[in-house]
């Protein structure tokens, strides 16, 4: 077999290179650039987090998403008082609601920002652990972290505190709408309207964005927690029966619509009868979900339309144009874009992959950041 | 198919995927729905529907709205979504940015191919270091006298005072002392030559005459003792160290060779019959004692907060 010779290996190396270009580069130096950048990834790491009521996303920069877990944590109490950690993510969801008195478990973020700043930390630095697990050594971490458009400066701050305690170099926030526009792929930087509705597990934010920045927004405490209650309070107050928050749910994913049309859908779900205080079971359907849900749909849908009310008319011309887009997880919930879209009479779309769309505009800002500076960050 | 040539005409791809504007308007035409029915079920304006009904690409939005409005019109009148926005992607693709982040949520491949690099890039490092160690060691000078422990200390301070050092230059001359030509470097590598000028220069006073060196033969002739000729040509070692206690220290001379390096005992002596000028770094200056072509040198001057004393003579 004929022996490469090394010179001959280092032009085939440089060709693997070439080759990662759609046209061959005159010059070396865009392959100096990409050789560069690869020595740079050893070091540096960018990350992207998307630190939801519900879930959190982390994206890895030139990776994509890599971890998406439910933001709980499971916390173990021992005799002499002390606390650890006993699971983090799905393992701790699964325990929700089904543990012993020593092990309590937490959702450490309450309508989008911190309502317990210890254990979101730990939270935090059990993700970034995980996404740099078997790395030879721990890189320097910059973090983008996604907060609520309506977040405090104190809640703020909080977030940001526990991202550097959880590890990170550097930390930038961003607000929600303007990442998930940028995930959804909506063009920011034209000078035309674009609106955006993201529907998280504790907040919706609906802003109109133009020109990279945001012309109007409002956030309102209203997201997948709050249809879980109502479905909870529903059944309570119809059936006389109490249902879990991880029940609940399960019935909101199944069964649940925003808008009457579709076929009744039936889900059989056992509770524990208020009076008699044993385990029932009983059958619930989408319409009875959508009764339940009307109280926290038409908080949303209030809110899109004082937004439509707030926006200066040309924008408001251009959102009518194109129409609105739905991001989050509580784009998923069925029917949900009809019901805007009958009450304001525009066309409203679902983005692809709604439920990550903040993450990834956290990481197509990552990129962006390097060539254009930190345009969209908050102080 | 259609992902392999994005770039080819929208027309050579036909046969491949069927364009989604025909399908919607067949499935749309099946149910018996008028185009101003659409607009009132998808709220989209109608010169929107036209565009997609008549695949004119470049009249429709940016394609995360585009997407949108397939589905949203495939819904509505009962046809295939995947396939209608798998239609539109194979012919308006190639001309349109796509949205391709990859979410992988298992972690192993990842790693795997981080891996290459990092050991590539120790190894580059390893062998740099290597590297720089191997030329770092072979560029320096000898150091000529900081490990030299050969010379007792009691030579080495007989040697250092100044008439001993005067007397070495006849002494060098004379016959039968065999002085090595490379030996004026540094007086602490040659012991033999100066334990003989020592000797010499004992024995030079009732013995002048007899010498065949020439400053000698002089001091024959005038009858002066023989210490006056010897002194008035010879010249006293550049620089004398003497260490009352263990000090480190550097001395480079004009040239930036290093003449003297490393760690010296107090009680030790080092003298340096070198031109000048000479560059002297004394790691503890309190504990040293300098002197310059015979001149003592006040350290104190240039000595810093942490006892260390950096100065040129010349």
């Amino acid at each position: 077999m004929p022996k490469t010779p090394p010179v001959g290996r280092f032009r085939a190396f440089i060709a693997g290179y070439n080759d990662s270009f759609p046209n061959p580069p005159a010059s070396p130096l865009p392959v100096l650039q990409l050789m560069l950048d690869n020595i740079r990834g050893l070091f540096v790491n960018d990350l992207s987090i998307d630190l939801g009521t519900a879930n959190t996303l982390v994206y890895v920069r030139d990776q994509g998403i890599v971890l998406n877990e439910p933001s709980v944590v499971a916390i173990r109490t021992d005799a002499r008082g002390a606390k650890r950690i006993e699971a983090v993510g799905i393992d701790a969801k699964r325990m929700l609601g089904r543990t012993p008195s020593n092990i309590n478990t937490i959702r450490p973020l309450k309508d989008g920002v911190i309502a317990d700043f210890m254990v979101t930390e730990k939270m935090l630095q059990h993700f970034i652990r995980k996404v740099h697990k078997r790395r030879m050594f721990r890189p320097i971490t910059r973090v983008i972290v996604c907060v609520p458009y309506g977040s405090t400066q104190v809640e703020r701050r909080a977030i940001r505190e526990s991202v550097t305690n959880a590890g990170a170099r550097k930390v930038m926030l961003v607000e929600e709408p303007v990442a998930a526009a940028i995930g959804a792929g909506i063009p920011v930087g034209e000078a035309r309207g674009s609106m955006v509705l993201d529907i998280g597990g504790g907040t919706s934010e609906v802003a109109v964005i133009s020109l990279n920045g945001i012309v109007y927004a409002e956030s309102v405490r209203i997201g997948g927690d709050r249809f879980d209650e109502a479905i909870v309070s529903y059944v309570r107050r119809q059936y006389n029966m109490l249902i879990g928050e991880a029940t609940a749910e399960r019935i909101k994913h199944e069964i649940g619509t925003a808008f009457p049309g579709h076929e009744v859908q039936e889900i059989d779900v056992v509770g524990r009868h208020l009076s008699a205080g044993v385990p029932r079971s009983f059958t619930l359907n989408s319409n009875e979900i959508l009764d339940a849900l009307q109280e926290p749909l038409y908080g949303i849908v209030g809110a899109v339309k004082t937004a439509l009310e707030s926006t200066p008319p040309e924008l408001g011309s251009d959102v009518a144009d194109r129409g609105i887009v739905l991001t989050g997880g509580g784009a998923l919930l069925r029917d949900l874009d009809k019901l805007i879209s009958e009450e304001t009479g525009l066309p409203v779309i679902i983005a692809d992959d709604p439920l990550t769309c903040v993450a990834r505009g956290g990481g197509m800002l990552l990129e962006m950041i390097d060539r254009q500076g930190e345009v969209y960050t908050l102080d | 198919m259609a992902e392999e040539e994005p770039m080819d005409l929208p027309g050579r791809q036909e046969p491949l995927q069927p364009k989604p504007g025909g399908l919607l308007r067949a499935a749309r035409e099946e149910r018996g729905l008028s185009l101003d029915e659409m607009v009132v079920q998808t709220k989209l304006p109608r010169s929107m529907l036209d565009a997609i009904e008549n695949d004119n690409f470049e009249l429709l939005s940016e394609p995360v709205y585009v997407r949108g409005y397939y589905r949203k019109y495939a819904r509505v009148v009962g046809a295939d979504e995947a396939a209608v926005i798998a239609g539109y992607e194979a012919h308006a693709g190639g001309q349109l940015p796509k949205l391709e982040i990859p979410v992988l949520l298992q972690d192993e491949p990842l790693r795997e191919r981080r891996r290459a690099p990092v050991l590539l890039i120790f190894l580059v490092i390893i062998v740099a270091a290597v590297a720089v160690g191997w030329w770092l060691l072979s560029a320096a000078p000898e150091p000529v006298s900081a490990g030299n422990s050969s010379t007792p200390p009691s030579v080495a301070r007989q040697q250092a005072s100044p008439p001993a050092a005067q007397a070495r230059q006849p002494a060098a001359s004379a016959p039968g002392a065999e002085r090595p030509a490379t030996g004026n470097r540094s007086t602490t590598s040659a012991g033999g030559p100066r334990r003989l000028a020592l000797e010499t220069t004992m024995a030079a006073a009732p013995e002048t005459a007899q010498s065949d060196d020439q400053p000698a033969a002089e001091a024959g002739v005038t009858g002066e003792p023989a210490a006056e000729p010897a002194e008035a040509v010879q010249v006293p070692a550049a620089l004398v160290l003497e260490f009352n206690e263990a000090s480190w220290v550097r001395v480079e001379d004009g040239s930036g060779r290093r003449v003297l390096n490393g760690l010296i005992q107090g009680g030790e002596t080092r003298a340096i019959d070198e031109t000048g000028p000479f560059s002297v770094f004394l790691g503890y200056a309190p504990g040293v004692d300098v002197s310059f072509q015979g001149e003592s040198v006040d350290v104190s001057q240039h000595m810093r907060g942490n006892n260390t004393a950096r100065f040129t003579v010349e």
